[in-house]
């Protein structure tokens, strides 16, 4: 229904240029029109008969805009009035409007006499150096507009988008937009619109930085429609050029191309249904599926099916895996290969994840952790399905390495179920020589800070010397193996139940209460209580070229602490054990080093190589040994038997000719103990002239 | 009154042996020093006076448990008890050469590199409780993002461990929350100008 009040007197006044001619200038006022969904105020019309008038409008105020122009001046050059309508086939508008600055354009007007509808075409509105067209009808309270934009300045389009009291998050945001638009609706809301959106050179971000984007440029195609409370959407995005920030995932979409497509629906304000969605990032990810989110739960993502035709690395791990694990020691991996697979969601939990691996190869660049190859298929459950058992998983690998040491190719069958992941069959790893012969594998909690795993194997005899070089430790040989059971991790830390033992130098080597911190950390801790017994020290001597001893030793090293596997603390004590009854012989250039470590190193070099002593290559002695608390970077020394002024025997000598060393330093430099140990092992020793 | 007196001294021993609580303080200043050493090292200090501290602090080392009882406190019989049990306790300086301090110093000193432009920027900045964070993202060009949340997150776990180690090397695992505060301190006082940091009330403060 249209209505035209007049809400104050209208004067008209009838200006007359002679007594004798006709009427040919009139000017109105009107003080205010009221139509459906506009008001005009301080109205002033200034008519040239017949056809020509000018009309200056104080204030015009439409709903649709949420904002008054003020000052609206339009010239119109042919003014058609007939009972159904006043209309202006050729205006001049010139407006102020607040949000976009004064406009001067042409446009088309139409007045419904009858109805109080309103028809408007412009052209050539002005947005910063952008160029905005604009047809509108209202008609009955509903509008239906189109609009077609030209490189228009995003910033000042957010401006305008704030006066129409759109809801935008705060963003600053330059670049340009071209876009076509429809859309219908009545008052202040939209009911549907169809739009294809061009934006260039878009550089955003919110205030936080965690939205924000670079030089982008995109395309958005789409619909959207109003259904009662609903919103119906079907829209297509793409973009090959500039990056994007969306915390915690970087996308450059000029090194990956990028194309999403979404239909569904969004239900309030609160859910959003995506009935279909597909995901092309090209080198990076090929995904399509379906989507349920709830904005007002804790865990928005309700329901998910999600089918991968590819998941590419190292694409997917730099664009989508690495920022979500810059917390943990897999933050800087690289990766190559592929897996596709399906995962489902439900009630805001996993209720499904089936994944296949196509030599995907992971590698931690330190050698601290790499899998090369890994291949096989992954089917995960929840609790709920433990009991259905038909899903099994398997992978292999071709090689890797753990710690330093290579690994060899294996598989693994294993279930997955819920938090807990156990192996199904037993099977062997090969490590470095020998193997790792996993009989049980379990872990608990997966995924949880209370992780927790347990271990029964069997450590098939490897070359130690190859393990000391993959923990930078001076070399040594012999082989290490034993049985791994009760090795478990609970809160991070890997304790080890029972005794591991080591052949080495032909004695035997215990370590016991085994425990490591942050495995995995960037500063793994090692804890450790070691024996060994009737070690063989020619082998020894011989195998660190120290200057050759024969005979044997014992001793332990108790309350051993590896900070990143250099020696921190420990308590040693070695010594000939008693009533060996091997034969004890030490060399020239072995009492010199010795001798050295206990401080009296000038002393001994001059006792060998002055007198008599020099004529002999090597010495017989009773028993050798000595202990060192290490603690703080000192290492508080001690021999196997007081000797005089509070010196101690760190060999004592039998027969003729008879040598013992004795040492005087309690407290040695730790770090410079290890150096001149390094040193005595690879120079070939003072000689003895 | 007088008819027993050495019950009345036993008793009297028992009560001061019972109540005799040893608190041993943090060594606040010895703290202090320890920071300023290490941030020289891992920001990179005055190198040509280096080496003579590095030789000096060896030597405090060791003659340290020689050098005798500071800043213990009984909280009942002071001066008596002192002389008795504080040889045992008293700490009078940090020991921060060990093989783990100084691996975590190394570290860092490595990672200051990466992280020095963003400090000089003012996108990261140093937080009250001795760790470095992301204080103002829009000033990192978007594809460094993560790779700044990647060293801080790094950063932090050294510093977390540093913090540790110096403690546990000082047989005070307990101290570490002290270490921490005066490390904060400490890191926040020696900033370049232009640094951001925050004070004690988490607000953010420029150099």
């Amino acid at each position: 229904m249209a209505r035209l009040i007049f809400l104050a007197a209208a004067s008209l006044a009838l200006g007359t240029a002679s007594l004798v001619n006709a009427v040919d200038d009139a000017s109105l006022s009107v003080e205010q029109v009221v139509g459906d969904g506009w008001t005009a105020q301080d109205i002033e019309i200034d008519w040239q008969l017949p056809d020509r008038a000018v009309a200056t409008i104080g204030k015009l105020r439409l709903d649709a805009l949420s904002q008054e122009l003020h000052g609206v001046r339009i010239a119109c050059s042919r003014l058609e009035l007939s009972t159904r309508a006043i209309a202006c086939e050729r205006a001049r508008i010139a407006a102020n409007w607040p949000a976009i600055g004064a406009q001067s354009f042409s446009a088309q007007l139409v007045y419904g006499r009858s109805d109080g509808s309103l028809e408007f075409a412009a052209d050539g509105l002005r947005l910063g150096r952008g160029s905005i067209a604009l047809t509108a009808s209202l008609r009955g309270g509903v509008w239906q507009a189109k609009t077609r934009m030209q490189q228009v300045p995003v910033d000042l389009l957010a401006k305008l988008a704030k006066t129409l009291r759109l809801p935008l998050p705060a963003i600053e945001a330059t670049g340009q937009v071209t876009m076509t638009a429809e859309g219908r609706g009545a008052g202040g809301d939209l009911h549907a619109s169809t739009f294809d959106v061009s934006l260039a050179e878009l550089t955003l971000n919110n205030e936080a930085g965690s939205i924000a984007s670079d030089k982008l440029s995109a395309r958005v195609q789409g619909t959207v429609r109003r259904s009662g409370s609903d919103w119906q959407f079907d829209v297509d995005l793409s973009s090959a050029q500039g990056q994007a920030y969306l915390q915690p995932i970087f996308l450059d979409f000029g090194a990956h191309v990028l194309r999403v497509t979404a239909a569904g629906r969004l239900r309030g304000t609160r859910e959003l249904i995506v009935e279909r969605f597909v995901l092309d990032h090209a080198e990076v990810a090929q995904a399509s599926g379906r989507a349920g989110i709830d904005f007002a739960n804790e865990q928005p993502l309700r329901t998910l099916t999600l089918k991968l035709a590819s998941l590419e690395f190292p694409g997917a791990y730099e664009s989508y895996l690495q920022p979500l694990l810059l917390d943990t020691n897999f933050k800087s991996m690289k990766t190559a290969g592929k897996l596709a697979g399906e995962l489902a969601l439900e009630d805001g939990n996993p209720s499904r994840v089936d994944l296949t691996l196509d030599d995907l190869t992971l590698d931690d660049g330190t050698q601290k952790f790499a899998i090369e190859a890994l291949a096989g298929a992954v089917h995960w459950r929840p609790d709920s399905e433990a009991n259905s058992d038909d899903s099994s998983s398997a992978l292999s690998w071709r090689g890797g390495a753990v710690y330093g040491m290579a690994m060899g190719a294996a598989e693994l069958q294993f279930s997955a179920r819920g938090r807990q992941f156990r192996l199904l069959q037993a099977t062997r790893i090969p490590l470095l020589d020998g193997a790792l012969a996993l009989e049980s594998f379990r872990v608990r909690n997966a995924g949880l800070p209370s992780v927790a795993f347990m271990v029964d194997a069997t450590l098939e005899p490897i070359d130690v010397k190859r393990v000391c070089q993959a923990f930078g430790w001076p070399e040594f040989g012999g082989r290490v193996g034993g049985t791994l059971s009760k090795l478990r991790m609970r809160e991070g830390v890997i304790t080890l139940g029972t005794t591991l033992h080591a052949q080495v130098f032909d004695g035997s080597l215990a370590l016991s209460d085994l425990q490591l911190q942050q495995p995995f950390g960037q500063w793994p801790r090692f804890y450790s209580n070691v024996a060994f017994e009737d070690l063989d020290l020619e082998l020894m001597t011989g195998a660190f070229s120290f200057g050759r001893i024969t005979g044997k030793l014992s001793g332990r090293v108790d309350g051993l602490r590896l900070f990143n596997w250099a020696p921190v603390a420990f308590d040693a004590k070695l010594y000939t054990p008693p009533g060996d009854r091997s034969r004890h012989r030490i060399s020239q250039r072995a009492v010199e080093n010795i001798g050295s470590i206990g401080g009296g190193s000038a002393g001994v070099t001059a006792a060998l190589s002055s007198g008599f002593l020099r004529f002999f290559d090597d010495f017989n002695y009773e028993r050798l040994g000595l202990s060192c608390r290490l603690e703080n970077n000192v290492c508080a020394m001690d021999g196997i038997a007081p000797a005089t002024s509070g010196n101690y025997y760190l060999v004592k000598g039998r027969g003729l000719p008879r040598i013992d060393v004795i040492g005087s330093n309690r407290r040695v430099d730790w770090p410079r103990l290890v150096q001149q140990l390094i040193a005595a092992t690879k120079s070939g020793g003072p000689t003895v002239r | 009154m007088l008819r027993h007196p050495s019950l009345k001294l036993i008793a009297c021993c028992l009560a001061l042996s019972a109540c005799v609580t040893i608190n041993v303080y943090f060594p606040a200043a010895a703290a202090e020093k320890a920071a300023d050493k290490i941030i020289e090292d891992v920001w990179g200090g005055d190198k040509s006076a280096e080496p003579e501290t590095k030789r000096e602090e060896n030597k405090q080392g060791a003659v340290r448990e020689s050098s005798g009882p500071q800043r213990v406190l009984l909280a009942a019989a002071a001066s008596v008890l002192d002389f008795i049990v504080a040889p045992a306790h008293a700490q009078a300086n940090l020991n921060i050469d060990t093989p783990a301090v100084r691996q975590l110093t190394e570290s860092m000193e490595a990672r200051h590199a990466q992280l020095k432009k963003y400090y000089d920027a003012g996108s990261i900045g140093l937080t009250r409780d001795g760790l470095v964070q992301v204080r103002d993202q829009n000033l990192v060009p978007l594809p460094e993002r993560n790779s700044v949340r990647k060293l801080v997150a790094e950063e932090n776990a050294d510093r977390t461990n540093l913090y540790r180690e110096i403690a546990a090397a000082n047989g005070h695992p307990e101290w570490e929350t002290d270490i921490r505060t005066t490390f904060a301190e400490r890191w926040a006082s020696k900033a370049a100008a232009g640094w951001y940091y925050q004070d004690a009330s988490g607000e953010w403060k420029q150099k």
